[in-house]
């Protein structure tokens, strides 16, 4: 971290260090889980439900939590989003969607006025908790009609609310967070499109008996708790949740976020731990500066040899069947489906707060390492010949994970191997050597060097 | 112990990287023979005869292996061309087998300057009189002395050397090889080829074979099944099909959707307007009445993306004796059943076939493969449709289905498939033109059925026109 970056800042602490405090903080008070996820070779490691719940708080990013039943998934997300946007967790509880196929625009979003209407006659559109919450959280998103699945994941993307003609328009994002059980009756799959739409997937971890024995006595949560307060918030919002009113609500909500933020400051004192929870104007300071931050060479580089590797090569329309002898049956392809573009956006951006997060100077290879199994294992399809090759090995994370956390690491291998013949190719391809080109494409073989010859 | 499994550590990364770094990260030195297996997880398998006591020597034997993937013969369907191409030498696995040394020998040679291969070929046990061959021949070209060849070797070398081994486009490639093996077939003694066709795993081979569809035609095709089968224990039951089916897989037709997804909601609520129908009325919005500006709608949309949207499909196949003969050349209506079927299987949906010629031989939607079977089955009769019996299953079925009608237009009973068409909502006519195009009588009677409103006609004069072919879709069977 350089010095200018330092001064830039208003606090006389790096952003990153606060940040990484709220970490300490979640992990020893409010939820366990084991710490399984090294951050570059000689740092700590991580719980991964943590690291990224909070990174996705600050980036208004999308995260979905795997998870079985009592497993901590909605709990981590509340406790973290109540610690992070600084309002009671009470009020995040009342918030939280639970998904089951009867839910309905109405019961999500908004509804009319039903003694206006009868009265005068007036449709009155009052507005639900839900888009004045400084974070999402869907419970078990997969027991919602897809229908309305997509509905939040769109309004939540751009924060912009319609019902019946009459439309909120917020300056800002927010996170969303959306909880799965692993697949059972009465779950439906999430379809394709709409599991593209979250950023990263994490899992619950397995706890360490001593964690789990904490667990067992249960944990206190109460310095996120303001009961009377959370329920002020929503009488309060109830009580002016009309359109024309939006404005002062959330102006309302970031008041209260500000003086409960103070609040869960001093409670953290008391226990020991010097807190510094960022405000709203801090919260976007720090998801400007994880933006902004620099990516390597390497990771473009590695970036760009993965999303050739993982296309078909005998088609554009993949079928693993294809796979039985072929000739690029060692490469990716033959793993995994494919790497959306909105694949790509999410890995760099989470790369970049990972390398923040560290107090790296750039995003570079062990941060894109570390990311991209987290973004891509919910999105993609797996080979059955994958998933058979890594079931019996012994492992603490999903087959699924596991499967593409190691073709991912196969992909680095080789791509390690033709780093220097890629720097080349991309000199041939930047003198506009176009022969030589075609004559490294032909020996090397790899289906980047072929890529390069398209047009 | 430990010394030597450094120096062949070290020595097969070294030919790796001379070679770019194929994705065969791994050997394993066996008692037997070498061999060489196309696949996932490939590793090179060194028997330990091959072994030889020279560095640049061992260099250039893991590179010629290493080679065998990354250049020649490049994948399983290759070499079972080549030895479908040679099927009239007895000896063809050794023939293929030492044909791929020598491209790939050549290709590192010439192409890579990887020239320890010479090497190899001057340290390595010969072990027969191809042996004494291929090293004539790669010292003919490369000026290196690597061995003493009698006049006999360097008469056949003389041959070899009218060869272009490094022309691999498949057309030169199945010349040379049958070149090369006329050259070499008396000479061959004593050696196991590395690719042994007979052990490759089941699902590998029936890949590569149906990949091979791409490469042969028809009548090859089955030939090439018919070989491969006898040679291995996988049996390609009717390669016919086969090859119509690979050759399907070429082609993706355009299926107008019923809807983006396969299930819609209310997505907004508006005003309603006396034309529309009274199913989407919504009384409560309304407040029970149904009065202009107050009254209201839902307007339904698509779930994003859902899956499941296909409806089933009933291809009516004309197989009656003017159409042609699938077993005896490549029929276009057999072809474009297939794609359409194979689209609408792809997508989870079941088809039916009616295959018609003096009577209806029909199957109900299935998802299974027999639905083929049904499409290329040729009664070769006369061309009766019998309506009647096709109203009855279309009956049967009960749900909406998408109706495609495959045709040259010889139909006999036409004023009756007029007559049941009319009442139909919309039914894609693929209209097989290429041998009755002339003949004035089947385009009079396809022309009585183009001006029917409903239906939809795409002409097939060949397989170019077979991409152009569009199913579209209706909401029942009846208008």
């Amino acid at each position: 971290m350089n010095l200018e970056k330092i001064m830039f800042m208003e606090s006389d602490e790096v952003n990153s260090v606060r940040v990484r405090k709220l970490y300490e903080f979640v992990q020893t008070n409010l939820f366990f889980g084991d710490e399984t996820l090294s951050v570059g070779e000689i740092s700590r490691s991580y719980n991964p439900l943590v690291l990224f719940t909070i990174l996705t708080s600050f980036l208004n990013g999308k995260e979905l939590i795997f998870g079985d039943y009592g497993s901590g998934k909605t709990t981590s997300a509340e406790r973290i989003s109540s610690l992070i946007k600084a309002v009671p967790l009470e009020f995040i509880q009342a918030s939280t969607i639970h998904g089951h196929p009867e839910q309905t625009e109405e019961k999500l979003k908004a509804t009319l006025d039903l003694a206006a209407l009868e009265r005068e006659g007036k449709e009155v559109i009052r507005w639900k908790l839900l888009p004045f919450s400084p974070a999402i959280i869907i419970d078990e998103i997969n027991r919602l009609p897809v229908g309305k699945q997509s509905m939040i994941l769109n309004e939540v993307d751009r924060n912009i609310w319609s019902y019946r003609g009459e439309t909120l328009i917020f300056e800002d994002t927010k996170p969303f967070f959306g909880t799965i059980n692993y697949q059972d009756a009465g779950t439906t799959l999430l379809i394709p499109p709409l599991l593209d739409r979250f950023d990263v997937a994490v899992e619950t971890t397995m706890l360490h008996p001593v964690r789990k024995r904490l667990v067992r006595r249960g944990v206190d949560d109460s310095v996120l708790r303001d009961p009377k307060l959370a329920k002020e918030m929503i009488d309060y919002i109830m009580e002016m949740n009309l359109s024309e009113k939006a404005g002062e609500v959330t102006k309302y909500v970031e008041e209260v976020s500000e003086s409960f933020r103070e609040v869960i400051e001093e409670r953290a004192r008391s226990m020991g731990f010097d807190l510094r929870v960022p405000g709203k104007d801090e919260a976007e300071k720090i998801r400007k500066e994880i933006e902004s931050y620099p990516l390597s060479t390497d990771f473009e580089l590695l970036m760009d040899y993965l999303g050739q590797e993982v296309y078909c090569h005998l088609g554009i329309n993949k079928d693993f069947s294809k796979c039985n002898g072929c000739h690029y049956a060692n490469y990716i392809c033959s793993d995994i489906y494919a790497i959306s573009n909105r694949a790509e956006k999410s890995v760099t951006l989470y790369s970049k707060a990972v390398a923040w997060w560290n107090g790296d100077e750039e995003a570079g290879i062990l941060h894109l390492v570390t990311v991209l199994p987290f973004a891509l294992w919910h999105r993609t399809e797996i080979s059955d010949r994958k998933r058979s090759e890594i079931r019996e090995i012994e492992k603490e994370v999903s087959d699924e994970f596991f499967a593409v956390k190691d073709s991912l690491a196969g992909v680095k291998k080789r791509w390690e191997e033709h780093r220097s013949l890629q720097i080349e190719a991309y000199n041939l391809l930047k003198r506009g050597e176009e022969r030589e080109l075609e004559k490294m494409a032909e020996l090397v073989g790899h289906p980047f060097f072929k890529s390069l010859l398209r047009r | 112990m430990e010394f030597l499994e450094e120096i062949l550590e070290e020595t097969f990364e070294r030919a790796r990287r001379k070679l770019y770094y194929p994705p065969i990260e791994r050997f394993e030195v066996v008692d037997g023979m070498s061999e060489f297996h196309f696949g996932r997880r490939t590793k090179l398998i060194i028997g330990r005869e091959d072994l030889v006591a020279n560095k640049k020597a061992l260099e250039g034997f893991f590179a010629l292996n290493l080679n065998h993937w990354a250049r020649h013969p490049y994948d399983l369907k290759t070499v079972l061309l080549e030895e479908f191409w040679l099927k009239d030498f007895e000896k063809r696995s050794e023939i293929r087998d030492l044909f791929d040394d020598f491209v790939s020998a050549l290709d590192l040679i010439f192409n890579r300057g990887i020239e320890e291969v010479i090497d190899y070929y001057r340290h390595a046990p010969t072990r027969g009189k191809q042996d004494v061959l291929m090293r004539a021949y790669l010292q003919r070209v490369s000026g290196e002395r690597i061995v003493k060849a009698s006049e006999e070797i360097e008469s056949r070398v003389d041959e070899l050397m009218k060869i272009d081994f490094l022309d691999l486009r498949r057309i030169r490639l199945r010349m040379n090889i049958v070149r090369f093996a006329k050259v070499v077939d008396d000479l061959i003694e004593g050696f196991e080829p590395k690719i042994k066709v007979d052990k490759i795993a089941e699902d590998d081979l029936r890949q590569a074979m149906r990949e091979a569809a791409w490469e042969l035609d028809d009548k090859e095709y089955e030939a090439f099944c018919m070989f491969i089968g006898k040679k291995t224990d996988t049996e390609m039951k009717k390669p016919r099909k086969l090859w119509y089916m690979e050759r399907a897989r070429k082609y993706s037709i355009y299926i107008q959707p019923l809807a983006k997804t396969g299930s819609i909601y209310p997505s907004e609520i508006k005003e309603f307007e006396f034309d529309d129908g009274i199913e989407s009325y919504n009384p409560v919005e309304s407040y029970g009445k149904l009065i202009p500006g107050i009254a209201k709608k839902f307007v339904y949309e698509d779930f994003e993306g859902i899956s499941g949207g296909m409806a089933d499909a009933v291809i009516v196949m004309d197989s009656s004796g003017s159409m042609t003969d699938p077993e005896k050349e490549v029929s276009y209506a057999v072809l474009g059943a297939f794609v359409i079927a194979r689209n609408y299987l792809e997508n989870g949906a079941r088809v039916g076939v009616v295959n018609f010629s003096n009577r209806n031989i029909s199957l109900p939607p299935t998802r299974s493969e027999i639905v083929f079977d049904h499409l290329i089955l040729y009664q070769g009769g006369g061309t009766h449709l019998d309506v009647h019996e096709l109203g009855e299953y279309l009956k049967r079925i009960g749900t909406q289905v998408d109706l495609i009608m495959i045709t040259d237009g010889g139909i006999e009973n036409i004023e009756e498939v007029e007559d049941f068409i009319s009442r139909l909502r919309s039914l894609t006519l693929i209209w097989i033109k290429r041998y009755v195009n002339g003949l004035k009588e089947f385009r009079e009677r396809i022309d009585r059925l183009k001006r029917i409103r409903s239906v939809d006609v795409f002409d097939v004069e060949n397989e170019a026109d077979i991409p152009s072919m569009a199913v579209r879709r209706f909401g029942d069977f009846y208008g």
